[in-house]
């Protein structure tokens, strides 16, 4: 009973950190090697990584999809791709409706390996090759070179306000526990006996 | 439709956590009161008429306290935040 109760604990905590991990913004030092539409079909399994229906995406009959990807270049020379997809007003919440913007903002800032626009993308999401995701491109700023890495202040905001948040249900329900568990439980031993 | 679907989303949310920070709230203070009586009247401490008389006359304008009021804020601070991320996703 014990090592299940732990082994599930574990499990709740891998999948925090996952969810978070998923969730919050990340930023990359990048250069955009090119941005194109692609037809593109998503597999059932990985439907949950890519933009629900109701953010005003569209499928042809054969369930294709038209998505925009930005195709990048890190510093260290390996490539990293980017979809630019909305997220609408449904998970995750980033309310996110102006890829079209961000789409030719890339475009503009689109440069060859020679002479390099260095940018820093703002993204949330996970490239997983075997399984066709890739992480949402949120926004886009120039950086002075591939060796800045803004400070990803929204991230730390975000944890801020959850582990402040986690606390308060945490003391609400230590209150709830010692007003109206204990007094319960206590009457009822007393009826018991 | 997913605007919608949000908003009712989050109403349900904060209509929760609403009645429950309420909840926390007035127990908070109801312990204090309990805890006062007891220092002042060491003689009579403990669950009794008198102290439960006190503490109901206590509570009587706590509706109208700032705390009281403050946890209104539930209704507000989410919704000021989607607008926050909505501005600086989209127009910053």
């Amino acid at each position: 009973m014990y090592y299940l109760r732990v082994a599930i604990g574990v499990l709740f905590g891998i999948l925090a950190f996952a969810l978070l991990d998923y969730t919050l913004p990340s930023k990359n030092t990048v250069r955009i090697s090119n941005t194109y539409n692609r037809l593109t079909s998503i597999p059932p399994s990985a439907t949950i990584f890519w933009a629900s229906d109701s953010t005003g995406t569209v499928e042809n009959a054969s369930g294709q999809r038209d998505v925009r990807f930005i195709d990048t270049v890190r510093p260290g020379g390996s490539v990293f791709v980017y979809r630019n997809e909305d997220t609408g007003w449904v998970w995750p919440p980033y309310f996110k409706y102006d890829s079209s913007n961000l789409h030719a903002e890339a475009t503009n800032l689109k440069s060859p390996a020679g002479d390099p626009i260095w940018v820093s993308v703002t993204g949330y999401g996970w490239r997983i090759p075997w399984m066709s995701t890739y992480p949402n491109a949120i926004s886009i700023n120039t950086v002075a070179g591939p060796d800045e890495r803004p400070m990803n202040w929204p991230a730390m905001v975000i944890c801020v306000v959850l582990l402040m948040l986690l606390a308060l249900i945490w003391r609400m329900w230590a209150q709830f526990q010692e007003r109206g568990l204990t007094p319960l439980r206590d009457r009822l031993n007393r009826k018991g006996k | 439709m997913a605007l919608i679907r949000l908003w009712l989303f989050m109403l349900a949310v904060q209509l929760l956590f609403y009645v429950l920070l309420r909840v926390y709230v007035r127990s908070e203070r109801v312990e204090r009161l309990e805890e006062r009586w007891d220092a002042r009247h060491p003689d009579r401490a403990g669950d009794n008429a008198a102290r439960r008389a006190f503490i109901a006359k206590a509570m009587a304008g706590f509706e109208k306290t700032l705390k009281a009021r403050l946890t209104l804020l539930v209704f507000v601070l989410p919704t000021l935040a989607v607008l926050g991320i909505v501005y600086l996703v989209n127009w910053h």
